[in-house]
């Protein structure tokens, strides 16, 4: 009796698979104290799954003057109502150039309905900021 | 009785004539630069790719203008979208690292994908040494 099943391509990267993903960019000046804010988002198309290969942002402070405050970035994954985070990243100050970068790969899968989000948060009115978001989404079938 | 696994009609993607691919590029850049292409890869008809790992690096080699950035980053082109995937982004200013950046297992690329390293150096005055490396497993589609 084989314990194994036939392999044929059932694999994910064998069932019709599809690229993804999105890119943004912004300055993201005038921005008083926000909570979490969706700048960019991909929702997994019904009848796909999607698996999240690789992400990366940056934060970057371009102004000057305003509140010594803190910049959140991150991706996040939506699925059944529960946000999960899975990459962040934050810069404090109020000074033109203080910047981060934040890459990952591989960060797992997201199912039909499930939305990849790219995040922003500012903790009070300060300097202007720019941001930048790709990432790289391969869908195959369920 | 011999006791074994059955021989798939398919082997798995890595066991269709995978190929390792290697792209590395370097340079020692002065000055402002525009978007620069240190190397770029499409994957072949016939072909699918799985990326395996990238690392970008950057040096400042001789002093430059406070806070100006230096971009180098990975691309990602499909009949889809098109976007940075991974960034090193550095305002440094002093003779020094700028940073490193690292990611493993990013997925995979069809025929017609096309994945390439550039930079962009905003200074108009000192010296960065960058290196952009990455691999990828290729194989038949």
């Amino acid at each position: 009796m084989p314990s194994h099943r036939d392999t044929a391509r059932q694999f994910p990267w064998d069932r019709i698979p599809s690229s993804a993903g999105f890119e943004y960019y912004t300055g993201v000046a005038g921005f008083a104290a926000v909570n979490w804010t969706t700048l960019a988002s991909y929702t997994v198309p019904a009848g796909r799954k999607a698996a999240i290969d690789a992400a990366t942002m940056s934060v970057f402070i371009n102004g000057v003057g305003g509140l010594n405050c803190f910049f959140f970035v991150r991706f996040a994954v939506t699925s059944g109502g529960v946000t999960y985070p899975i990459l962040s990243d934050v810069i404090d100050g109020n000074v033109f150039g203080a910047l981060s970068t934040s890459n990952v790969g591989q960060a797992g899968w997201a199912r039909a309905g499930d939305v990849v989000s790219f995040d922003y948060r500012q903790t009070a009115a300060g300097p202007t900021a720019a941001v930048y978001a790709g990432c790289k989404i391969t869908e195959c079938q369920e | 009785m011999r006791i074994g696994h059955l021989q798939p009609t398919r082997p798995e993607w890595f066991d269709r004539n995978p190929l390792p691919v290697t792209l590395q590029g370097a340079a020692s850049v002065t000055g402002g630069t525009g978007t620069v292409t240190l190397w770029s890869y499409t994957v072949p008809t016939g072909k699918k790719a799985y990326w395996d790992v990238a690392n970008l690096d950057l040096f400042r080699t001789a002093d430059g203008t406070p806070n100006i950035r230096a971009l180098l980053q990975i691309r990602y082109t499909t009949s889809a979208v098109t976007a940075t995937l991974m960034r090193l982004d550095s305002s440094v200013s002093n003779y020094g690292p700028c940073g490193d950046q690292w990611i493993g297992q990013a997925g995979i690329m069809v025929a017609g994908d096309v994945l390439e390293a550039t930079y962009n150096i905003t200074a108009t005055d000192g010296t960065l040494a960058l290196l952009a490396t990455t691999k990828m497993t290729q194989f038949d589609a």
